[in-house]
């Protein structure tokens, strides 16, 4: 069964778009990754599957029911983390997620119980007022206001901004621990590192629409990376001259620069050829796999 | 009920401002009523100098002035004024918050429906004035008490005092509705206070116009103190008019916020 499933889900604003003719489906058990650059409507979708706003058109269910009709009875089960940081004013951190556990049908103290282990963990102090906590602080807030109640589904949507990455590694573990227990995933990002160490799949949102599902092992395989290589004298233009997948090769003294996108054992190949004083491999940031990758 | 519960914590230091605020100008107010009574022909001579328009505007009744009734009626004219402030603050506030602090999305993806949370944070408003209005009510019977120095229908006393909930669940009502319809409020008091000022003008216009068809829109002449005085009831066709606006008002809001997007 699908956990998500969106069929030409459009949202408009007024005239200006957020998204448009969206199909998207998320398989039980899963963690799938929801990528795109901002203002692509990743926001938009999951506010829309949320309710918190109502589609123009078509339609999206969760767990199998039509999310306009069942809107509360399916946010029993859901556990969502806006990417806006909020706070009421005046609240201690530990009074916001009492208040978010009094929502939800489960044990009170087994909740009671979830926020005291969650908060160790994350190493947040709960008696300190939300107004006075950092940004990432008070997204620690904002996480364990989304697990609480152990819901079968996760919607997290940018989580990490503003976290250090001892936190980060936590989070995720935790996210994973999660997503063992049963629950599904859908995490949405605009950095591609993070929802390649997490994802099963990945869907790439461009514009409002969905112009990609890839399961991540793919996206390895077939991603491209930038290569900045420095060599030792003037670098022997030959070696790199028949290699397929490699394009933006630009030369600039004894700098090398340019992307590849195909076999790694290719490309190391070739450059061992070279006298390297450095090189650098990185991930490409997402406009260049828009570029590149979806030409 | 934890909605209604949260919003009535969220309010609870507000509303200990209000009404201290209310009952010490009701005290201070009537306090000097003992020494305006026995001077009553200086203070007839005096007012008799008063421009009629503003007499009007102050809803200066010289018929009753001065006994207690007339006197507390004339104070209510400002309890009025500041009540329906606090009213309107509370209702558009209420709703507001959530966008401009950017709680919405939290609220909203809890499974709660949207006419859950529009009742539980009504009914949290409406608590709010119930509350206001009782501890002003006794703050009036006392105070009159401690400073006519004679009896006094308690019945009617209570009349009069009851309008400011009248008047009260009218702006908290209209408050409401704006925090329903409009997309994003900056800052409440530049919505209520313009508003309150506007049906203050209205009311004082009708008044120095002699245009009874004016009081209909204005609930700040919806309860004339002589009236209520000499009939001890409301005019029905202005309580009438009241639970018209009431209904209409409540009916809309829910319509409108049940559909309406929340915007980040």
């Amino acid at each position: 069964m699908n956990v998500i499933e969106t069929s030409k889900l459009s949202k408009f604003y007024g005239k200006e778009r957020g998204i448009e003719n969206l199909d998207m489906q998320v398989n039980e058990g899963e963690i799938f990754g929801f990528i795109g650059p901002n203002g692509a409507g990743k926001s938009t979708t999951i506010r829309t599957i949320l309710s918190i706003v109502h589609p123009t058109s078509g339609s999206a269910s969760i767990f199998g029911k039509d999310v306009t009709k069942y809107g509360p009875e399916i946010r029993e089960e859901i556990g969502y983390l806006p990417s806006e940081i909020f706070y009421y004013e005046n609240m201690k951190a530990i009074d916001l997620l009492r208040y978010s556990a009094s929502f939800y049908k489960k044990p009170k103290n087994h909740m009671e119980h979830r926020i005291q282990t969650l908060a160790k963990l994350l190493e947040l102090n709960l008696d300190k007022k939300i107004d006075d906590l950092s940004f990432g602080n008070r997204k620690k807030v904002g996480i364990i206001q989304g697990l609480l109640h152990e819901p079968k589904l996760i919607i997290l949507d940018e989580p990490t901004g503003g976290l250090d990455p001892l936190i980060q590694q936590k989070f995720f573990n935790l996210i994973q621990q999660e997503n063992k227990r049963g629950a599904s995933v859908l995490f949405s990002s605009h950095i591609l590192g993070e929802v390649q160490r997490l994802c099963d799949r990945v869907g790439i949102i461009k514009e409002g629409k969905m112009i990609k599902v890839e399961k991540i092992s793919d996206l390895l395989e077939k991603s491209t990376k930038r290569f900045k290589l420095t060599t030792k004298g003037k670098a022997d233009k030959a070696v790199l001259l028949n290699i397929t997948g490699i394009s933006e090769l630009v030369y600039n003294g004894n700098d090398i620069n340019f992307l590849f996108r195909g076999h790694l054992r290719d490309i190391t190949k070739a450059i061992a050829k070279l006298d390297l004083v450095n090189l650098d491999v990185n991930e490409p940031d997402l406009e260049e796999i828009f570029l590149h990758y979806y030409r | 009920m934890n909605i209604f519960w949260q919003e009535l914590r969220f309010y609870r230091k507000s509303l200990l401002i209000w009404v201290l605020a209310l009952s010490t100008t009701l005290i201070v107010f009537l306090s000097s009523y003992q020494s305006i009574s026995s001077q009553i022909d200086v203070f007839r001579e005096v007012v008799s100098h008063y421009p009629k328009a503003l007499l009007l505007v102050i809803n200066f009744r010289f018929e009753i002035f001065y006994t207690i009734y007339g006197y507390f009626g004339y104070i209510l004219t400002f309890i009025w004024l500041a009540g329906a402030i606090q009213a309107m603050n509370y209702g558009v506030s209420i709703l507001s918050k959530e966008v401009t602090d950017k709680t919405a999305d939290f609220l909203l993806s809890k499974p709660v429906s949207r006419s859950r949370i529009l009742t539980e944070k009504f009914a949290a408003g409406l608590s709010l004035i119930v509350i206001t209005n009782i501890c002003f009510t006794v703050t009036a019977l006392l105070g009159a008490k401690y400073f006519s120095h004679s009896n006094f229908g308690i019945k009617t006393f209570i009349m009069l005092s009851a309008t400011l909930f009248f008047v009260q669940v009218f702006f908290l009502v209209l408050g409401f509705l704006f925090g329903t319809i409009l997309p994003k409020i900056k800052t409440v008091l530049s919505v209520a206070l313009p508003t309150v000022f506007i049906f203050f003008i209205v009311a004082s216009f009708g008044g120095i116009l002699d245009k009874p068809d004016f009081y209909y829109l204005t609930p700040f002449k919806y309860f004339d103190p002589v009236y209520i005085y000499q009939n001890s009831g409301y005019d029905p066709k202005y309580l009438f008019a009241l639970g018209g606006f009431v209904v209409t008002s409540l009916v809309l809001s829910y319509i409108v916020y049940i559909r309406k997007d929340i915007k980040l």
